[in-house]
C-alpha cells in the first residue's frame, strides 16, 4: 500500500447559514503528513469528512489519488461497535469488503501486533482503557489498507504520557506503511511531531493562515531538540495571532 | 443472594400461613393447602393439557410479536416517511390497555386460538416494538458513520441492507428488547388470564375461573401458581436472551 496525493482548491462548506470553510487550499505529495490545528469549531472535522467522502460540499475541488483512493477516517469519538470483540472490530471492515480469508487473516494478524492489542481479542470495547480503544479503532482504520489515512484528535482523551507514546507510535506506524495522513489536533507539540506541513486554520470564514513545514525526524528525542521546540514557538505565536492568546488553551493545557 | 433468597421465601411463605390463618381457608387456602393441591394436579393429565395449552398460545404470541414487533421498529427507525406516518398512531395508541383489544379480536377472529395469541402478541408487540424504534432512533451518529465508511460502494444495496441489520442495528436493539420482554412477561400473562377467563375450556385461565365458580380454592390457587410460574418463565427467557446475546452489556 502506497499513498495518495491530495489537492485541494477552494474548498467551500457551510451549514445552512453558516459559512464554515471558504477558500480553503492545500496539497499533499504521496506519503505525506499534515496536521491542522485551530480553535475548537473551526472546521477541522468538517475537512476530515470532506476528505473522507462522507459530507458533501459547496464549491472547490477536492482529489484523493487518482480517483477512488481508499480512505479511513478515525472519528473524533472513535465509532467502535461495543457489541462487537476487539477481534470482530477489526475483522468487520474486511467481511464487508469480502476480502478472503487468507488474506483477512494476515492483515487482521498485522493489525493486532502493530498495535499491542494481541492479548485483548476477546475484550469488548467497554472492558478497554481509553489508549487500548484508540489503538483498536486506529486498527480498524489501518486493516482497510487505506492510501489516507484521516484522524481526528486521534488522543486526546488520553492521558499526557499514553499520548505522547501512541504519538511515537503513529509515526513510526507511518513511516513505515508510506501512507499519507492528515490529523486535526488541538495539541501544538503533537502537531509538530507529527505533520510534516503543520497547517494553522483561521479566519471567518476558516481558512488556512499560516503553514509551516518540519521535515525533523520524528523520534521520541524530537520533542526535546531546539528546532522542534522552535517551531513549536512558532507554530503557537500563529495560532495566538489567529486566534487570540487563549484561544488554544484547550491544546497548551496537555 | 442465594441464601437471601431462601429468606425471602421464606418469609412470604410465613406471611401467607399467617394471613390464611387468620382470614380462615374460606378466603385464602394455606401453602400447605395448595402445595398438596398442586402436587395432585401434577399427577392429573388434565393438568398438563391446560398448561401447555396456555403455554402454547402465550409462546405462540409471545414470538409472534417479537417477529412482527423488531422488524417494523428497525424499518420504523430508517425510514422516515414511515415513521412520521406510524410514530404518531403508535404514541396515541400505547397507552390505551391492549386487553381491550379482546373483544374487537373476538368479532374478528372468532372463539379459537387466534385472538388469544393475537391479544398476546399485540400486549408484547407493542412494548418491543417502540423501544426497537427508539433504540434505531437515538442510535449515535458515529455508528452509521463507521459503518458507512467501511462499506464498500460496489456491493449490491440489498447486501448493504442485510449487513447494517445484522451487524448494527440488530445488536443495537437487543438490550432493549430484552428489558421490554422482561416488562411484558407479567402483562402477557395477566392478558392471556382475561381471553381465557371465557369462551373456552382449555387453559390455565378456565382451570382458574371454573375453580373459582366451584369454590374450590385450592384448586384455584394451583391455577395462579401455574399462570405465575407461566410469566416466571418468560422471564427467565428475557434474561437468558439477555445473558447469552449480549455479552457486551455486562461489561
Ligand atoms: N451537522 C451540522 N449542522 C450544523 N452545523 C454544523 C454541523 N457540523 C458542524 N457544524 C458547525 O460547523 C463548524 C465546524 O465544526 P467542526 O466539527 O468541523 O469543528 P472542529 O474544528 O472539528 O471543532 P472541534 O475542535 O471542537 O472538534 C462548527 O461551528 C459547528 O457548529
Ligand atoms: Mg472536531
Amino acid at each position: 500500500m502506497a499513498g495518495a496525493a491530495v489537492r485541494v482548491r477552494g474548498l467551500a462548506k457551510s451549514f445552512g447559514a453558516t459559512q464554515v470553510l471558504a477558500g480553503l487550499d492545500f496539497d499533499l505529495a504521496p506519503g505525506e503528513s499534515l496536521s491542522f490545528l485551530g480553535a475548537s469549531g473551526c472546521g477541522k472535522t468538517t475537512v476530515l469528512r470532506i476528505l473522507a467522502g462522507a459530507c458533501p460540499f459547496e464549491a472547490g475541488e477536492v482529489a484523493v489519488g487518482q480517483g477512488q483512493a481508499v480512505r479511513s477516517l478515525v472519528s473524533q469519538n472513535l465509532g467502535l461497535f461495543p457489541w462487537k470483540t476487539v477481534l470482530g472490530n477489526l475483522t468487520l471492515p474486511l467481511d464487508l469488503a469480502e476480502v478472503d480469508p487468507a488474506e483477512k487473516a494476515q492483515r487482521v494478524e498485522a493489525a493486532l501486533s502493530d498495535l499491542g492489542l494481541k492479548g485483548l481479542v476477546d475484550r469488548y470495547p467497554g472492558q478497554l482503557s481509553g489508549g487500548q480503544r484508540q489503538r483498536l479503532a486506529l486498527g480498524r482504520a489501518l486493516v482497510a489498507q487505506p492510501e489516507l489515512l484521516l484522524l481526528d484528535e486521534p488522543f486526546s482523551a488520553l492521558d499526557a504520557l499514553t499520548r505522547e507514546a501512541l504519538g511515537i507510535h503513529l509515526a513510526q506506524l507511518w513511516r513505515r506503511l508510506g501512507l499519507t495522513m492528515i490529523i486535526a489536533t488541538h495539541s501544538v507539540e503533537e502537531a509538530v511531531f507529527l505533520g510534516q506541513v503543520i497547517a494553522v486554520l483561521g479566519g471567518q470564514p476558516t481558512r488556512a493562515v499560516a503553514v509551516f513545514r518540519n521535515d525533523g525526524p520524528k523520534t521520541a528525542q524530537a520533542f526535546t531538540e531546539s528546532h522542534f521546540m522552535e517551531l513549536t514557538r512558532k507554530v503557537r505565536l500563529a495560532l495566538a495571532e489567529a486566534w487570540g492568546p487563549s484561544a488554544n488553551r484547550v491544546g497548551s493545557l496537555q | 443472594m442465594k441464601v437471601r433468597g431462601a429468606v425471602a421465601f421464606l418469609a412470604f411463605l410465613g406471611l401467607w400461613e399467617a394471613v390464611a390463618l387468620f382470614v380462615g381457608d374460606q378466603i385464602l387456602p394455606t401453602p400447605g393447602a395448595v402445595g398438596a393441591d398442586f402436587w395432585l394436579r401434577l399427577g392429573q393429565k388434565k393438568f398438563y393439557v391446560h398448561l401447555g395449552t396456555s403455554f402454547y398460545r402465550a409462546t405462540a404470541g409471545f414470538f409472534l410479536g417479537l417477529g412482527l414487533a423488531i422488524p417494523l421498529g428497525w424499518a420504523m427507525g430508517r425510514l422516515k416517511k414511515l415513521d412520521d406516518f406510524l410514530a404518531p398512531l403508535l404514541f396515541l395508541t400505547y397507552p390505551v390497555p391492549k386487553v381491550l383489544f379482546l373483544p374487537v379480536l373476538l368479532v374478528a377472529l372468532g372463539l379459537g386460538e387466534a385472538p388469544k395469541i393475537v391479544l398476546v402478541a399485540v400486549t408484547v408487540g407493542y412494548q418491543v416494538l417502540v423501544v426497537t424504534r427508539d433504540s434505531v432512533v437515538n442510535l449515535d451518529k458515529s455508528y452509521w458513520e463507521a459503518f458507512e465508511a467501511m462499506w464498500p460502494e460496489k456491493r449490491p444495496a440489498m447486501a448493504k441492507s442485510l449487513a447494517l441489520t445484522r451487524h448494527v442495528l440488530w445488536p443495537a436493539c437487543l438490550p432493549a428488547v430484552a428489558t421490554a420482554m422482561r416488562l411484558a412477561s407479567g402483562t402477557a400473562v395477566s392478558v392471556l388470564f382475561m381471553a381465557e377467563s371465557f369462551a373456552t375450556d382449555l387453559g390455565l385461565g378456565f382451570l382458574i375461573v371454573d375453580a373459582w365458580g366451584n369454590l374450590d380454592l385450592p384448586r384455584m390457587f394451583s391455577g395462579i401458581l401455574a399462570m405465575g410460574l407461566l410469566g416466571g418463565f418468560f422471564y427467565l427467557l428475557a434474561n437468558f436472551t439477555e445473558k447469552t446475546l449480549c455479552p457486551w452489556a455486562k461489561a
